[in-house]
């Protein structure tokens, strides 16, 4: 049972726990004022989509996928990242 | 069986082959015309808006009655060709699931219930456009009427795809009568035809009839699926079943 | 016998790629829409966003965080002869902790309608109730999904085949998860 539950899958799941933890504390703090928060939700839009990528490449195993395959996945993290900060600075 | 059961039931399969690409092709013409009459003539893709006022959407069918009459009177045609597409589609899963074959039966009665769910709102949209200006107020909630029910009953074209996919994925034959990707492409179909059920619920945004969702998804979906169902039936389907019968021709 | 190792797997088949992609543009256009509705009413947004409940946003977050951690435990053990037997507890325990998540979205929209907030009362908040209401829907679409799977992972002797299956149904459930992360991070914190 040891051997199953350590794998990168349970580092990356630390990991993204801690992410989701220093999302929410950014998203939830109210004392940066107009600008900065700005620059906070930056962050926790690229934070959310460096969650998204692990995800996919640990917990979809898409690292070990054909080249393609993983190819497709990370570009469309890219675009997401860049519709997303985009849509957000210019819409 | 004598030598005649065999030549007479080749040249029936014969013509049923040729019968069911005819059929197939109906999918795309169907589509096709619907879009000619709906989208080219009447200007109803998408259908005025929820939140419209009672006399922007008189003016819309005192202005462009004949139009708008015109164009669905071709949809109403053109939609018709759902049918035989249908069958051609139920006939290929039936050769998937053997002689009982209650996913293709099912899918058959879905198919069309679907051209009714086309054929009835239209129909309101061409009294809508009868008379307007008589009753404006009615004119007004009739629009309503067609739009929200052309729209908010997705469940059964959605049903249709998840059987056909069910179908496609539990097709255990050396050579599957038709590709595993079609199953899945018809399960994000079924999908996506969903949201449209929800348009009584809002007036403005991606959930009402002209919404990005409810609208706009559910037709390119739509669209997608009639495509991908006959390029699958004219490649994959209908060939494969030739090439079994030919098998059998001493 | 199937390799300990797995070399330029496709995770599932080929197939549940189509699906998996054509749900994940299908929210990518709802975000950028979203996001450009937001841009036309940025103080709206702001105000109206303050009325959601972070807390238990981020709660599920982790909850669908966990339950494909479990799900991900239960694709290594299919795939491990000696460890075969966990899969299926392991997938019913992922389920379980799934199912969480439709509750506490139930209470959540409940807390909402209780202090009268409906999908009608501003733009804010019905895309809040679109964007998490469809993201429900495929929360529970995958809950079935993995009972089904658990099925296949009681099996003594999976083929081939049930492991693609297995993988494939579990990468949509990943999906749902990593969906929640883009819904968590920008309906409930960016603005």
């Amino acid at each position: 049972m040891r051997s199953l539950v350590r794998t990168n899958a349970s580092l990356v799941w630390f990991l993204l726990c801690g992410l989701t933890a220093v999302s929410w504390a950014l998203g939830t703090y109210d004392g940066f004022g107009a600008s900065h928060h700005a620059q906070a939700s930056l962050l926790i839009l690229a934070v959310a989509i460096f969650k998204v990528r692990l995800v996919g490449l640990y917990f979809m195993e898409l690292k070990a996928a054909p080249t393609v395959l993983r190819s497709l996945f990370e570009g469309y993290c890219l675009v997401l990242f860049g519709l997303l900060t985009a849509m957000f600075l210019f819409a | 069986m004598t030598e005649n059961d065999v030549v007479n039931s080749c040249a029936s399969s014969g013509a049923s082959a040729a019968n069911q690409r005819l059929m197939a092709y109906c999918g795309v013409t169907s589509l096709v015309v619907l879009l000619i009459g709906m989208w080219a003539i009447a200007g109803f893709v998408p259908p005025p808006g929820p939140n419209k006022s009672l006399e922007e959407i008189v003016a819309v069918y005192a202005d462009h009655g004949a139009r708008i009459r015109f164009g669905l009177i071709v949809a109403c045609a053109g939609v018709t060709l759902l049918g035989p597409w249908t069958a051609t589609i139920a006939i290929q899963m039936r050769r998937v699931e053997g002689e009982f074959a209650p996913l293709a039966l099912t899918q058959a009665m879905l198919g069309a219930v679907l051209i009714v769910e086309f054929y009835v709102p239209s129909a309101m949209w061409m009294a809508a456009a009868f008379r307007p200006e008589v009753d404006p107020a009615f004119t007004y909630r009739l629009h309503d009427l067609a739009s929200i029910t052309f729209v908010a009953l997705p469940w059964s074209a959605a049903l249709q795809a998840i059987l056909l996919a069910i179908a496609i994925l539990q097709d255990k034959h050396d050579q599957p009568v038709f590709p595993r990707w079609l199953g899945y492409l018809s399960l994000w179909a079924a999908i996506s035809f969903l949201p449209g059920a929800f348009n009584s619920l809002a007036k403005t945004g991606v959930i009402a009839w002209n919404g990005v969702l409810a609208w706009w998804l559910g037709l390119i979906a739509f669209g997608i699926w009639i495509l991908a169902v006959s390029f699958c039936l004219l490649r994959d389907a209908i060939p494969h079943q030739e090439a079994g019968q030919a098998q059998v021709r001493p | 016998m199937l390799p300990a190792v797995m070399e330029r797997h496709v995770p599932g088949e080929p197939g549940i790629w189509v699906l998996l992609f054509g749900d994940m543009l299908v929210f990518t256009v709802l975000f950028t829409v979203f996001l450009h509705e937001r841009g036309a009413k940025p103080e709206l947004f702001a105000h109206s966003q303050a009325a959601l409940n972070r807390a238990l946003g981020a709660t599920n977050t982790l909850v669908l965080l966990t339950s494909s951690l479990l799900v991900v435990l239960a694709s290594h053990a299919m795939r491990r002869p000696p460890l075969r037997h966990f899969a299926r507890r392991l997938t019913l325990g992922g389920a379980l902790v799934g199912a969480c998540f439709v509750v506490i979205k139930g209470f959540e929209y409940h807390e909402k309608i209780a202090a009268g907030i409906a999908p009608s009362t501003n733009e804010f908040f019905m895309y809040y109730f679109v964007l998490t209401g469809l993201h429900l829907a495929h929360v529970i679409i995958g809950l079935a999904v993995l009972v089904v799977l658990s099925t296949v992972a009681g099996n003594s002797g999976p083929t081939r085949t049930h492991i693609a299956f297995f993988e494939g149904g579990a990468c949509f459930w990943h999906m749902v998860d990593f969906l929640w992360i883009v819904i968590f991070s920008l309906i409930f914190l960016v603005r």
